[in-house]
């Protein structure tokens, strides 16, 4: 009962973002839906994917009535592209980072009103300062 | 007026001597007789009062009674009183102009009990009066030699003083109100010199914005100035525009009429063009009859035609769009009607549902098939194509 099958439909390669694009249908009969990871699974085997990292899955809607799902999925060409290009939510979900990197918000706040106190070039001291 | 008091001579000794006292305190009462305060040190009308004391020693000098000379304080204070004459009559020629000009206008539009401006004016002229009598008093009598340790005219003076201190922040608010009013004054006198009272010049106290024929200009613009709803200082009241008859805005090219005629154009074209009317004809032509693979309403079609576009957009661009709730409710709609009709059969729903639908639209309220309010407020919320079967 835990069969599905996958089908791609509008494959395309987008060689400026490194990636290859496509819309999954996906059909599971008697199943709520089926996991992204599965279906992760089954498109490296379909595609010889050398990293399951690089395949991302996204928007997926189950057809009313059940029994049938549609999303997009990317396959990127390498961990590089992917963590240029894909959104910053996208790669928290895969677990890649797409942290803030540098100073806090708070602490930029706090280094901007100790420049407004100074005048002329203590500014770059009071910058840098801490 | 005062009469020469040989008592008076004999208390003036002893007022003076108070007086010379009292001079560091300055302004007091029972020093008798100085209401003005003395000038500061070094004051450049200190010297002139000085002057002015000399001048008087010289002319009114009396041998006979030393105390009857001019002091210094009483020479400030003579200049002091002087110039606070002066101000006073000043004010008091300003707001009697106001005055007369109120009365002016009252007399030319009889009106009730006198408003703001009207009465303060008049109050404020008595009061000045009654002070500059007061003071002219006060002077003749020192003049005279008079005692004024407790003359009840100081007291007079000082009452009516306080009185007018107290009114300048309420003369402060009117001043503009006032000052308008002489300007219009100025004007009307200066109009009524040059003579003619040109119908289009601009009067700034009977401003009204009339549209007119050019036959009748001059004759309504008379009869409409002088209509003018005004206040009593001659402002006219709330802004009233000029009743012109109602025309509808043709700013768009598209008239009222114009747009009801489209309308009902489009529901003769769907009326025709609907399964009813479709089968009607059928009925009484002699072409062959078509059969097509499915009968599905046109909205139907349209709702599906939609869905799909929405697919195809949302899979081109890779991202998901929000539906509305009524294009939900639409495509829901479409599916179930889609999945209800046979391969063949038409059923009386649709048929139905699109006639009643027509005619609901087409008069909205009226007709026989116009859903009545009551009908309504009772039903399930309303969905296309819901019948009573």
């Amino acid at each position: 009962m835990s069969e599905f099958t996958i089908r791609t439909r509008k494959f395309q390669n987008n060689p400026l973002l490194g990636r290859k694009q496509f819309v999954l249908d996906v059909i599971h009969p008697g199943m709520a839906n089926v996991s992204k990871k599965d279906l992760a699974e089954k498109i490296r085997s379909m595609y010889k994917v050398h990293d399951v990292q690089c395949i991302q899955l996204f928007c997926f809607k189950t057809a009313f009535g059940g029994g049938r799902s549609s999303g997009f999925g990317l396959i990127y060409e390498n961990l590089e592209k992917m963590k240029k290009f894909e959104p910053k939510y996208r790669l928290k979900r895969a677990g890649l980072g797409g942290e803030k990197s540098g100073p806090g918000r708070r602490a930029k706040k706090d280094t901007k009103n100790r420049m407004k106190k100074a005048r002329g070039k203590e500014k770059a001291k009071a910058g840098s300062k801490k | 007026m005062g009469c020469f008091d040989g008592s008076r001579l004999l208390d003036q000794k002893a007022s003076k001597q108070s007086a010379e006292s009292a001079e560091s305190a300055g302004f007091s009462v029972e020093a008798g007789g100085v209401i003005f305060a003395p000038y500061p040190e070094g004051d450049p009308r200190e010297e002139k009062a000085h002057e002015l004391l000399a001048q008087l020693d010289f002319h009114f000098h009396c041998d006979k009674d030393p105390d009857c000379s001019v002091s210094s304080t009483e020479c400030t204070e003579l200049l002091q009183a002087l110039k606070d004459m002066r101000k006073k009559l000043t004010t008091l020629q300003k707001d009697a102009a106001v005055l007369e000009e109120k009365c002016v206008q009252r007399a030319n539009q009889p009106r009730k009990a006198s408003k703001a401006p009207a009465s303060y004016v008049e109050m404020k002229v008595q009061l000045l009066l009654s002070y500059l009598i007061s003071l002219t008093y006060y002077l003749l009598l020192k003049v005279k030699g008079v005692s004024l340790r407790d003359h009840p005219v100081v007291l007079r003076l000082l009452w009516i003083r306080t009185l007018i201190e107290k009114l300048k922040p309420v003369d402060q608010r009117l001043q503009y109100q006032m000052n308008k009013l002489l300007q219009w004054k100025d004007a009307k006198a200066a109009e009524q010199l040059a003579g003619s009272t040109d119908a289009h010049a601009l009067r700034p106290g009977q401003l009204v914005a009339s549209v007119q024929d050019e036959d009748a200009e001059d004759a309504q613009e008379a009869e409409e100035l002088a209509s003018a709803p005004k206040d009593e200082e001659g402002h006219l009241g709330a802004y009233k525009p000029p009743k012109i008859s109602q025309v509808e805005y043709t700013g768009d090219h598209i008239s009222m009429q114009e747009r009801a005629e489209k309308e009902l154009d489009r529901k003769k074209a769907r009326l025709e063009r609907s399964e009813f009317m479709r089968s009607l004809r059928e009925e009484f032509t002699d072409a062959p009859r078509e059969i097509m693979a499915e009968e599905r309403s046109a909205r139907v079609e349209k709702a599906t035609r939609m869905l799909r576009e929405q697919q195809e957009f949302e899979e081109d661009t890779m991202q998901r769009v929000k539906v509305k709730k009524a294009e939900l409710r639409r495509q829901k709609q479409a599916l179930r009607e889609g999945h209800a009709t046979s391969g063949g059969a038409v059923s009386l729903f649709d048929v139905a549902s699109d006639f009643g639908e027509i005619m609901r639209g087409a008069g909205k309220g009226k007709g026989r098939f116009a859903s009545s309010p009551r009908q309504t407020r009772n039903a399930p919320p309303k969905r296309k194509g819901v019948s009573h079967l």
